[in-house]
């Protein structure tokens, strides 16, 4: 996995779920043409995919998402996947 | 059951994805109305998002690439999932994930070969059952297909029971739809049309 474990602030931590997006999010376009709060889903992102996502997002964060979090709006957006990175962050300091 | 082949009906030079998404909206609308007699839909979303037509019928859409499947049914909330079968890099980590112990046996005992295929309809199955629920994601773990004849009937964690069908749609994919387990059979008299 090249995203970095050390990602701890907010720019950073967008960075890198940007990264695990491109590695797993298997989208038919460029992560960098999407907005931070551009629908995932509507950009082509899958259920499957987004689990994918998630896996990724752990390994990158040294985090575990709880099922409780496995939701479609917890990976609707760039940015509320990092609402919920932070808080599991937070969860785990 | 209908297929919807999402790149055909793409406007030329439309932005792609969000495209392919809306023509299946559009298509899941056109379906709904024609079966409501209704030119104005308005839907309800359930807490995990899952949206449902008060007045019915039930549906369910699932996209997966350039292709989706609808499924509607006036009887019983319905589940239908459609994805791509994996490469072998982006299934055993999912696999390991949220498919039970009995489960991983079963698929550890399919030929390496087989093995992406084999996820992939034990995964739809899954999926179908967790979005008939309207529980989503956090259910799969919970959904238990490794005992299941022929995947017609899947348990989940709390004794709650499905029927579910699996297909191949077209080559590559797999599809499952799933219906509550005392569902008449007739709910079954699937139809698959290509729209």
């Amino acid at each position: 996995m090249e995203a970095s474990a050390a990602a701890t602030g907010h720019g950073d931590v967008v960075a890198t779920i940007r990264q695990v997006i491109e590695h797993h999010g298997r989208l038919p376009g460029a992560v960098s043409d999407l907005g931070d709060g551009d629908d995932l889903y509507a950009a082509g992102l899958t259920s499957h995919a987004s689990v994918n996502v998630m896996l990724g997002l752990e390994d990158a964060f040294e985090v575990e998402f709880p099922d409780a979090m496995l939701t479609r709006s917890v990976f609707e957006t760039i940015t509320s996947i990092s609402v919920a990175v932070e808080q599991l962050q937070r969860d785990a300091a | 059951v209908w297929l919807v082949d999402l790149d055909r009906e793409l406007p030329p030079e439309s932005e792609f994805a969000g495209a392919r998404l809306r023509v299946a909206r559009q298509a899941l609308g056109a379906i709904l109305g024609e079966l409501t007699g209704s030119e104005s839909l308005r839907f309800e979303f359930g807490p995990d998002g899952k949206p449902t037509l008060p007045g019915g019928p039930h549906f369910s859409l699932s996209h997966s690439d350039g292709w989706a499947l609808i499924a509607v049914c006036q009887t019983a909330p319905v589940g239908v999932d459609l994805e791509v079968v994996p490469s072998p890099q982006d299934f055993q980590a999912a696999a390991g994930r949220f498919f039970t112990a009995d489960e991983q046996n079963l698929l550890a005992g399919v030929a390496a070969a087989e093995q992406a295929e084999a996820f992939c309809r034990m995964w739809v199955a899954k999926e179908a059952c967790a979005k008939q629920d309207g529980g989503g994601l956090r259910m799969l773990r919970s959904i238990e297909t490794s005992h299941a004849q022929d995947l017609s009937v899947v348990v989940g964690g709390t004794g709650q029971q499905w029927q579910v069908r699996g297909w191949t749609p077209i080559p590559g994919y797999c599809a499952a739809l799933a219906l509550p387990h005392d569902s008449e059979r007739s709910a079954f008299q699937a139809e698959l049309r290509a729209l």
